[in-house]
């Protein structure tokens, strides 16, 4: 028997900022103004400081493996390519995003990596086609 | 102030499926348990049941869980977490002095779940990481990769643990994947997410345990010395996360043993979904003298090495019942402990296979 069980999240007010960031091309974080620490993506409250956060910047798109595997599985079954998965935190900021890594790159932690972003954009996580070395 | 003891066990074996239901396998879980313990249904107090309702595919299934283990007209309460978890509420449960045996049951019915790769896909931010299809192995990938890094440990170790444990499984009747295996055999396997090979995958299996608790020492199997659980750096959007890092494990261990007594730990009985989980956790216990990954490859954690790790098997050879390996651990560390060799163990679980939170519980004889 299938049951298909529909739901639809609002992003919210930080995550908004963050995926209309995307479909403008930008990597958009939050700055607490208290500690001025900047996440990404962004919070609408600072972890550390518990206030709440009205700021949102643009930040350097350039960010740091911290982690990477590669596979042919997804949760939906096998693909027939490799992805490369990659952690990656931006420069000077807190926090980070899962993605996938251009499969032309070795991924090794440390390396500095960009967004590639798809021409045609519509504010999800899908606008950035994969990340690929920054230089 | 109130002694919590083990009074009974019971479980049946792992299996890749049962033709049975859930119903019956926890009755006859449960029946095991009564004998074990020798007490009448009469005599339970309460129920603490550990389930998620996604893995079982039915809504409120706490209220399916009583029945079958003499838990009508009784205090019914329902963990959804791991059932180590559910182990420490009914723990609490007798501290209150309000109950006096109290059961703690827990089941998998894995064979059940056609996609468990999507439910486990829905741990996860709907706008950050789902629609990216990530499997739940590559999310562990992610962790054993940046554990190694750290730690300077090489993607063999994963298959020294993997080896033990599938190799201890072979003394267990309750495991469903002990075998004769060796190391050389494992790394040849092939990389489902790279560090991890095939074999350093626990296998799912349908499982049922019962454990009953007890504020009488009268049928004292083991007795609790001390219970912690703690949530680490986890978001669902994993941007809190520390790859490589268990955080949840310094502060769990702090509540359940206080470092002066970490020597009463003469086994360990972890869940590890992966083999890297086993070596994150223990990198963070504080339980062993000594590099963790020296250890590993000088055979310290093997059966009849310095600190038994996972003697039982553990998941990966006994079979994951999902949140059910909690109490599995649990039950097999007492049925350890009575073979008279060992003292005192710590029993530690992960919340979920790639989730920073889990519970620990130190055991002694009894
Ligand atoms: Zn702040």
């Amino acid at each position: 028997m299938d049951i298909e069980s529909q739901y639809e999240y609002p992003a919210g007010v930080a995550l908004s900022k963050f995926l209309e960031g995307l479909r403008n091309g930008k990597i958009i974080a939050s700055r607490c103004e208290k500690c001025f620490s900047k996440h990404v993506p962004p919070r609408a409250y600072c972890l550390d400081c518990f206030k709440p956060i009205n700021e949102y910047i643009e930040v350097d798109p350039v960010a740091e493996v911290q982690t990477y595997t590669r596979s042919r599985l997804l949760a939906v079954g096998e693909t027939g390519e490799e992805i490369v998965w990659v952690f990656v935190r931006f420069v000077d900021t807190l926090g980070g995003l899962l993605h996938m890594l251009d499969t032309a790159t070795t991924p090794r932690i440390g390396l500095k990596v960009k967004p590639v972003f798809r021409e045609k954009r519509v504010g999800s996580i899908h606008d950035i086609k994969c990340f690929t070395a920054a230089d | 102030m109130t002694e919590v003891y083990v009074a009974g066990v019971g479980e049946i074996p792992c299996k890749p499926s049962y033709p049975q239901d859930f119903r019956e396998m926890l009755f006859k879980a449960f029946k095991n348990c009564l004998e074990d313990s020798g007490i009448d249904v009469s005599e339970i107090d309460a129920v603490v049941a550990s389930g998620l309702d996604f893995f079982e595919g039915v809504s409120i299934t706490d209220s399916y869980t009583p029945d079958q283990v003499g838990g009508r007209l009784k205090f019914n309460t329902l963990v959804t977490n791991d059932s180590l978890n559910a182990f420490i509420h009914g723990y609490m449960l007798i501290k209150t002095g309000w109950f006096k045996n109290v059961l703690v049951t827990a089941y998998a019915k894995a064979s059940n779940i056609l996609n468990y790769g999507e439910i486990v896909l829905n741990t996860w931010d709907p706008h950050l990481i789902r629609p990216l299809l990530i499997h739940h192995f590559s999310m562990a990938a992610l962790d054993a990769q940046a554990f190694l890094s750290r730690r300077r440990g090489e993607p063999r170790d994963l298959s020294i643990v993997a080896a033990k444990n599938i190799r201890n499984a072979q003394r267990n009747s309750a495991a469903a994947y002990g075998a004769d295996t060796d190391i050389e055999k494992i790394e040849s396997d092939e990389f489902v997410s790279e560090p991890l090979r095939r074999s350093h995958v626990a296998r799912l299996c349908d499982y049922a345990s019962v454990v009953l608790l007890s504020s009488d020492n009268r049928s004292a199997k083991a007795v609790v010395k001390g219970v912690g659980f703690a949530h680490g750096s986890h978001s669902s959007d994993l941007s809190e996360r520390v790859f490589g890092k268990f955080a949840w494990v310094r502060p769990a261990v702090s509540q359940a043993l206080p470092s002066s007594s970490r020597r009463v730990v003469e086994f360990v009985e972890v869940s590890e979904p992966f083999a890297s989980t086993e070596l994150m956790v223990l990198d963070e216990l504080g339980v062993y003298d000594g590099d963790v990954l020296k250890g590993v490859r000088g055979g310290d954690f093997m059966f009849d090495g310095a600190l038994p790790i996972n003697p039982s098997g553990g998941c990966i050879g006994m079979g994951y019942p999902l949140n059910a390996a909690g109490l599995q651990r649990v039950v097999q560390a007492v049925k350890l402990l009575r073979m008279g060799r060992w003292r005192g163990c710590l029993v530690a679980s992960v919340d979920g296979e790639v989730v920073d939170g889990g519970s620990i519980v130190v055991l002694s004889a009894g």
